[in-house]
C-alpha cells in the first residue's frame, strides 16, 4: 500500500470580517498527489479559504502547514516559492501582455539574477530569458494552446483564457495547484475536457490539486476526496460516493423537505 | 539582406552624426541645435516617466521635481564641490533615483487619484524647498552651471552638446528597452494590469513599485543634469507643475507604452511652443500679446485631440501609415497576379 503523505494541513482555520465569521474552525488535509474538492453553496467560505492559502487574508485563528512548513510565515508573494499557486474565479490575466508573456510572469519566482543584469541585458540574463521562453512554450503545448502564444489574452475566447491562467500557474512549477471554479463559464463539453486535463496534469506533473467548483458532475468525476462547507463550517468530508449520499450535504444544497401535515 | 542592414545603419549614423559638423558652415543653427538638445533631454525624462506610468501603472504628476533634484545636484556639486561633470551626471541620476525610491513608499499605500495628489504635492514642494535652501540652490538667483568639460574639450557649443545628449539618449533608450523586455518589465506590466494576480505569481509588489519610482526618477535626474549644463542657468521655479504636465502630455502623445513613442512625444511637446513663437513673431504687438499663452492652450488642445482620436499616441499614426502602405503594396501585387492569371 502507498504511504499517504499529507501535503497541506489546515487546522481550526477561522477568518472574520468584522462581526462576520466567514470561515469557522475549518480543518482539512490534502494528501500529496490527489485531487481534493472543496464544495459548498454560495457564501460557504470556499474562496475565503483560497485567499488564506494565497495569504491575501490573515486568519483570525488556526494554522496552515504546507509541505512541513508554517505557511502563515510566508508573505503573499512568497507563497509561490513555497510551492502553491492559484487561478482566479474571474480570470485575472494581464491584459497588456501576450499569452506567452503571461506564462512568463508565472515563472517570475523561478528567475535568478538581479535587476542590473536585466537592465544591461547581460549574456546570462539573455540566456535565461531564452530558456524560460522555451519552457513557457512547452507549458502552452501541454495545454494545447501553443498556437495562441503571441496573441493578446483579451482577444481569446473565455475558455482559452481560463487555460492560459492554468498554464501561467503551472509555469511556476507548483506542488499544489489551487483552481477556483475552473469550469465556470464553460459548456459541458469544455468542462468534460477540462476534467480530463486536470487529472492528466496531476499524473504527468505530479501536481496536487485543490478545486473549488460548483459543477458537481466534474467534482464527483475527478476528485479523490471532497470537503463540504456551509456557512464557514465543514459539514462533511470523504470520497465522492460518500458525499453524494450524505444527508447533511443534500440538506445544504437542496434545503430540508417540509413535512406535509 | 545583411548588406542592406549595414547600409541602413551607416545612413542612420550619418544622419545623426554629421549635421552638427556640416550645417554650421552654411548658416547659424545653434538655436536649432539648442532645441534638438532640449528635445533629447526631455525625451530622456519622458522615457523614465513612461516606464513608471505607462508600464508600471503608477501615476506621477510632479515628475519635474526629480528633474530639479538632478539639475541642482549637478549644479551644486560641479560649482561648489568642484566635481567633474562626468561624475556629477550619473550621481545626479542616482540622487534623483534615491528620492524616487523614497517617494515610492507612500505609493505602496496609495493608488489612482490619491497617488496623483501625493505626487502632485511632491512636485509642488520640491521647488519651494529648493528656493529656500539658498546655500544649495542659490535661492531666487538660481545657479549658473558651467559648460561641461569632457576629455579636455569644453562642450559650450550646442552643436557639440548634441553628441552628449544623443549618446545619453541612446544609452538610456537601450536600458529602457532591456528592462521592458525582461522579467522586470513584465513584473511592471503585471502590477499595472492586476496587482492581485501579480502577487499570486510571486511578484513582490513593494519591491517593484519602489523600483519603478527609483528607476523613473533616475532618468529624470539624468535629464535634469543635462538640462542644467545646457541652459547654464537654473532656477528652482523652472521645474514647476507646468513642466510636469508637459511631461505627462508628452507621454500621452507618445502613446504610453512605446519607447520610440516617448521620444517622439517629448520632441513634439518641446518643439510646440518654439514653433508657435516662430509663427507669431511677425505679428503686430497687440496680437502678439494675445498669442502669448497660445502654446499652453495648444498643448491642452493637442492632449485632448490625442486622447480622443489617437489613444495609442503618435505611434498610432506611424503604424497606421505602415499598415496602409503594406495593404497598398499587397493590393498592387494582388492585381498583378490576377493580370497574369488572366493573360
Amino acid at each position: 500500500m502507498k504511504t499517504v503523505v499529507t501535503l497541506l494541513a489546515v487546522e481550526e482555520l477561522t477568518v472574520k470580517f468584522g462581526g462576520l465569521t466567514a470561515v469557522n474552525a475549518l480543518s482539512f488535509a490534502v494528501a500529496a498527489g490527489t485531487i481534493h474538492g472543496l464544495i459548498g453553496p454560495n457564501g460557504a467560505g470556499k474562496s475565503t479559504v483560497f485567499n488564506c492559502l494565497s495569504r491575501f487574508y490573515e486568519p483570525a485563528a488556526g494554522s496552515i502547514s504546507f509541505d512541513g512548513h508554517n505557511l502563515l510565515n510566508a508573505p503573499p508573494h512568497g507563497v509561490v516559492k513555497a510551492g502553491i499557486v492559484r487561478t482566479f474565479q474571474n480570470v485575472e490575466l494581464f491584459r497588456g501582455m501576450t499569452v506567452l508573456e503571461n506564462v512568463l510572469v508565472g515563472q517570475h519566482s523561478t528567475f535568478g539574477g538581479s535587476f542590473f543584469q536585466d537592465m544591461f541585458a547581460t549574456a546570462k540574463a539573455r540566456a535565461q530569458e531564452k530558456a524560460k521562453r522555451e519552457a513557457a512554450l512547452t507549458t502552452l503545448e501541454l495545454l494545447g494552446i501553443a498556437d495562441t502564444a503571441n496573441a493578446y489574452v483579451g482577444s481569446l475566447p473565455y475558455g482559452k483564457q481560463k487555460k492560459v491562467e492554468v498554464a501561467r500557474a503551472l509555469a511556476a512549477n507548483p506542488k499544489l495547484l489551487l483552481l477556483d471554479e475552473p469550469a465556470a463559464g464553460l459548456n459541458p463539453q469544455e468542462t468534460y475536457a477540462l476534467g480530463d486535463l486536470i487529472v492528466d496534469l496531476g499524473r504527468k506533473l505530479g501536481v496536487t490539486v485543490v478545486l473549488v467548483e460548483h459543477d458537481m458532475t466534474l467534482v464527483m468525476r475527478i476528485c479523490d476526496q471532497i470537503t463540504v462547507m456551509e456557512f464557514g463550517r465543514k459539514i462533511a468530508s470523504g470520497r465522492p460516493d460518500e458525499i453524494r449520499c450524505n444527508p447533511a450535504v443534500i440538506k445544504a444544497y437542496l434545503g430540508e423537505g417540509e413535512d406535509i401535515a | 539582406m545583411h548588406r542592406r542592414g549595414l547600409l541602413t545603419s551607416l545612413l542612420a549614423a550619418a544622419v545623426l552624426l554629421l549635421p552638427p559638423q556640416i550645417l554650421p558652415w552654411f548658416t547659424d543653427c545653434s538655436y536649432y541645435f539648442y532645441l534638438i538638445d532640449l528635445m533629447g533631454i526631455f525625451a530622456i525624462g519622458t522615457l523614465g516617466l513612461g516606464l513608471l506610468v505607462g508600464f508600471a501603472g503608477q501615476i506621477s504628476i510632479g515628475h519635474a521635481a526629480f528633474m530639479a533634484i538632478g539639475a541642482f545636484f549637478s549644479g551644486f556639486t560641479t560649482l561648489q564641490l568642484g566635481w567633474p561633470f562626468w561624475l556629477a551626471l550619473p550621481a545626479a541620476g542616482l540622487a534623483a533615483g534615491v528620492s524616487g525610491f523614497a517617494l515610492g513608499f507612500p505609493a505602496l499605500r496609495l493608488s489612482g487619484q490619491y497617488l496623483a495628489i501625493a505626487t502632485l504635492g511632491f512636485g509642488v514642494a520640491v521647488p519651494q524647498v529648493l528656493v529656500k535652501w539658498e546655500s544649495v540652490s542659490g535661492g531666487f538667483n538660481g545657479l549658473k552651471p558651467l559648460a561641461p568639460m569632457l576629455f579636455g574639450y569644453k562642450l559650450s557649443l550646442e552643436e557639440d552638446y548634441y553628441y552628449l545628449v544623443l549618446i545619453t539618449l541612446l544609452l538610456m533608450g537601450w536600458l529602457a528597452r532591456n528592462v521592458v523586455a525582461s522579467r522586470t518589465g513584465r513584473a511592471f506590466i503585471a502590477l499595472r494590469d492586476s496587482e492581485t494576480a501579480a502577487q499570486a505569481m510571486g511578484i513582490n509588489i513593494a519591491h517593484y513599485k519602489t523600483l519603478a519610482f527609483a528607476f523613473s526618477a533616475f532618468y529624470a535626474g539624468i535629464a535634469g543634469s543635462l538640462y542644467a549644463h545646457l541652459v547654464r542657468f537654473i532656477g528652482a521655479t523652472d521645474f514647476n507643475l507646468g513642466m510636469s504636465v508637459n511631461y505627462l502630455t508628452a507621454l500621452v502623445v507618445g502613446g504610453l507604452v512605446s519607447i520610440p513613442g516617448f521620444i517622439a512625444g517629448a520632441a513634439f511637446i518641446t518643439a510646440l511652443p518654439h514653433g508657435v513663437n516662430a509663427l507669431t513673431r511677425g505679428l503686430p504687438g497687440g496680437m502678439k500679446a494675445m498669442a502669448q499663452n497660445f502654446p499652453q492652450v495648444l498643448t491642452g488642445v493637442v492632449l485632448i485631440l490625442v486622447v480622443l482620436y489617437l489613444p495609442q499616441g503618435l505611434m498610432q499614426l506611424w503604424t497606421g501609415l505602415k499598415a496602409g502602405w503594406a495593404a497598398k503594396v499587397r493590393g498592387r501585387r494582388g492585381e498583378n497576379s490576377r493580370d497574369t492569371a488572366r493573360g
